[in-house]
């Protein structure tokens, strides 16, 4: 086992995603690697699971477009309750209202999983907290 | 009698119609110089004859001359001869002092006036015909008037003479100059036919005429020009919006693709993960499979109903509205799903319209695309499009009515909305062309009207066919 599959199995993902496929499909790709996976269908179930466990939570993986609570709010959100929390976005759209330079990533679908496990270890690896471990 | 022959005026002139002239002409004539002397003598003879035949009656009456008879005769006749004479005398005089008011008038007219007579010698000619022409020194009129040698051949002096006026326009070589003319008949003051001719110059008007027949065409040219750059303006804003609805269609079509696509190569990379992870077997394996080739249906279809929409229909068909509007409702579902915009449809499903149905999916798609935006740009989470398709009984008239809860329109733009170019949006994504064209498709082609009101916070986009 690599050092870097060691350091994603500590990790615990917030992951908000409100079209199914794409949800199940990621989930089930973060599931093999990491502790633990938040699934969440939009920004709103994403805050309240985020609000609850953010001692637990390493990193948020969060698509953009979405009903209810769109990605941008819900980040808006987090980011008031934790500055340093690294987040991925995941968006179909390149445009500035789908991305976000106060995240760690933009990643563009269709996503490429080795660009996406490369992804959470940057940006984890970022994070002082788990520099630490 | 006079009068029947025409205008009459002081002057012993008769202007006119002069049909019934030869009567009057002995009259005229006796009213020449000329027959003032010959009365003025026959007069003088009957005082003669009467003084003689006064006393000769006397004689043969009372066989003797009587004097007295003979003084009072030669006294009478030479009162009524007197009287006479200056009956005469004032009649002559009156006759001059009408004759110098009608010289003064022609010669105070600011027309040309002239008299020409029936063998074309002029016989009057007031002072702005002489300014324009000058001394007449017995020349005929049409040396006078035209530098020619003989007789016009466009002369009209047998016409008038014979009792026609004649109204036309000249045009004088000698002077340069264009002129209305007016030429009849009058009995001049010696009894005969001669011809009046009144010119009036209307070079200037000519000029002028001439002047605004150029600005005329000039501003028709204009006119036509703007039409002609008005008509590539219009080919120009088709091919745009044709242009644009390509461009809407691929927006529309990209957002019904990244989803599936997204979900497409997540499968396929999952193969590969499953395998690494030792989780692979054939039921894995189809799975996978089964959900790539339903995503890759739904992205065919995707292609089939959007490429229906913009094929070409030759002519207006009879259809339901209702199924249009579903197909327009599907078309956009790609993008409202995402942002939770909601679809609530209250739809009359037996309606028949009739026009070119994928125009008028076209037209839904276009109210449903700007409420969809609307929700977009104001961020609106929970969006409500409310579609209603019902027919009003008063005026027997399909309504289609669109209403939004993205807010009202500000009442300085509702005006503006069907306005070519007008767009709120951020202009590198619309170009304000979609609610234009709707409007002109529902007028032209569907006869129906396109309009727009705010109510209680909605906005209502309402068709009437």
């Amino acid at each position: 086992m690599t050092h870097n599959d060691e350091l994603l199995k500590n990790l615990t993902i917030l992951y908000v995603e409100d079209e199914v496929n794409i949800r199940e499909l990621i989930t089930r790709f973060l599931k093999r690697r990491v502790a633990a996976v938040y699934e969440a269908q939009n920004g709103k179930e994403g805050l309240d699971i985020y609000t609850s466990h953010k001692s637990e939570i390493n990193l948020v993986i969060t698509d953009i477009q979405m009903p209810v609570m769109d990605g941008m709010a819900m980040i808006e959100e987090i980011l008031i309750q934790d500055a340093v929390q690294p987040i991925i976005i995941t968006t179909a759209y390149k445009d500035s209202s789908h991305t976000s330079d106060r995240v760690c990533r933009n990643i563009f679908k269709p996503i490429n999983l080795e660009y996406l496990t490369e992804s959470i270890l940057f940006c984890v690896g970022m994070s002082p907290e788990n520099e630490a471990l | 009698m006079l009068r029947e022959s025409g205008s009459v005026n002081n002057t012993g002139i008769v202007m006119g119609n002069n049909k019934n002239l030869q009567p009057c002409k002995i009259f005229y004539k006796m009213a020449t110089l000329k027959t003032v002397w010959l009365m003025l003598l026959f007069l003088f003879a009957a005082e003669v004859l009467t003084a003689i035949i006064t006393p000769t009656m006397s004689y043969m009456f009372h066989k003797r001359i009587n004097y007295d008879y003979l003084i009072t005769g030669f006294v009478a006749a030479l009162i009524v001869s007197l009287v006479v004479l200056s009956i005469l005398l004032s009649l002559i005089n009156m006759l001059s002092l009408e004759r110098k008011k009608f010289i003064n008038i022609l010669n105070a007219m600011e027309d040309g006036v002239y008299i020409v007579s029936s063998d074309y010698s002029i016989e009057y000619i007031n002072p702005i015909i002489e300014e324009e022409f000058g001394k007449r020194d017995g020349k005929k009129c049409y040396n006078y008037l035209h530098d020619r040698a003989e007789p016009c051949p466009w002369c009209n002096n047998q016409k008038v003479l014979s009792g026609q006026q004649i109204h036309t326009q000249v045009f004088c070589s000698k002077s340069n100059k264009t002129y209305e003319l007016f030429d009849t008949s009058v009995i001049t003051h010696n009894g005969d036919l001669s011809k009046l001719g009144i010119i009036h110059d209307i070079t200037k008007r000519k000029q002028m005429d001439e002047e605004i027949k150029t600005i005329n065409q000039k501003l028709q040219n204009r006119v036509e020009e703007e039409v002609a750059k008005n008509r590539t303006k219009d080919q120009l804003m088709f091919e745009q919006s044709r242009h644009i609805s390509m461009g809407e269609l691929l927006m529309n079509i990209s957002h019904h693709w990244r989803q599936p696509l997204c979900s497409i190569g997540l499968s396929i990379q999952d193969i590969k993960e499953a395998y690494m992870y030792g989780e692979l077997d054939e039921k894995y394996l189809d799975n996978n499979i089964k959900s790539a080739m339903s995503d890759l249906n739904d992205l065919s279809e995707t292609l089939d109903k959007f490429r229906n929409l913009y094929t070409y229909e030759k002519e207006q068909t009879e259809f339901n509205a209702s199924k249009a509007i579903d197909k327009a409702e599907v078309l956009i579902s790609g993008y409202i799903k995402n942002m939770g915009i909601r679809i609530e449809k209250e739809l009359d499903r037996s309606l028949i319209i009739k026009g070119f149905q994928n125009e008028f999916t076209q037209i839904i798609l276009n109210i449903l695309t700007n409420a969809k935006d609307k929700f977009e740009q104001k961020n609106i989470p929970d969006g409500i499009i409310r579609v209603k398709l019902n027919k009003d009984a008063a005026t027997d008239r399909v309504i289609i009515s669109v209403l939004d809860n993205g807010g009202e329109i500000p009442n300085d733009i509702i005006n503006k909305v069907f306005e070519p170019y007008f767009t709120t949006k951020d202009t590198a994504q619309r170009t304000g062309m979609g609610l234009y064209m709707s409007k002109v498709i529902v007028e032209q082609n569907m006869k129906g009207t396109l309009s727009v009101r705010n109510s209680d916070g909605w906005c209502e986009f309402r068709i009437e066919i």
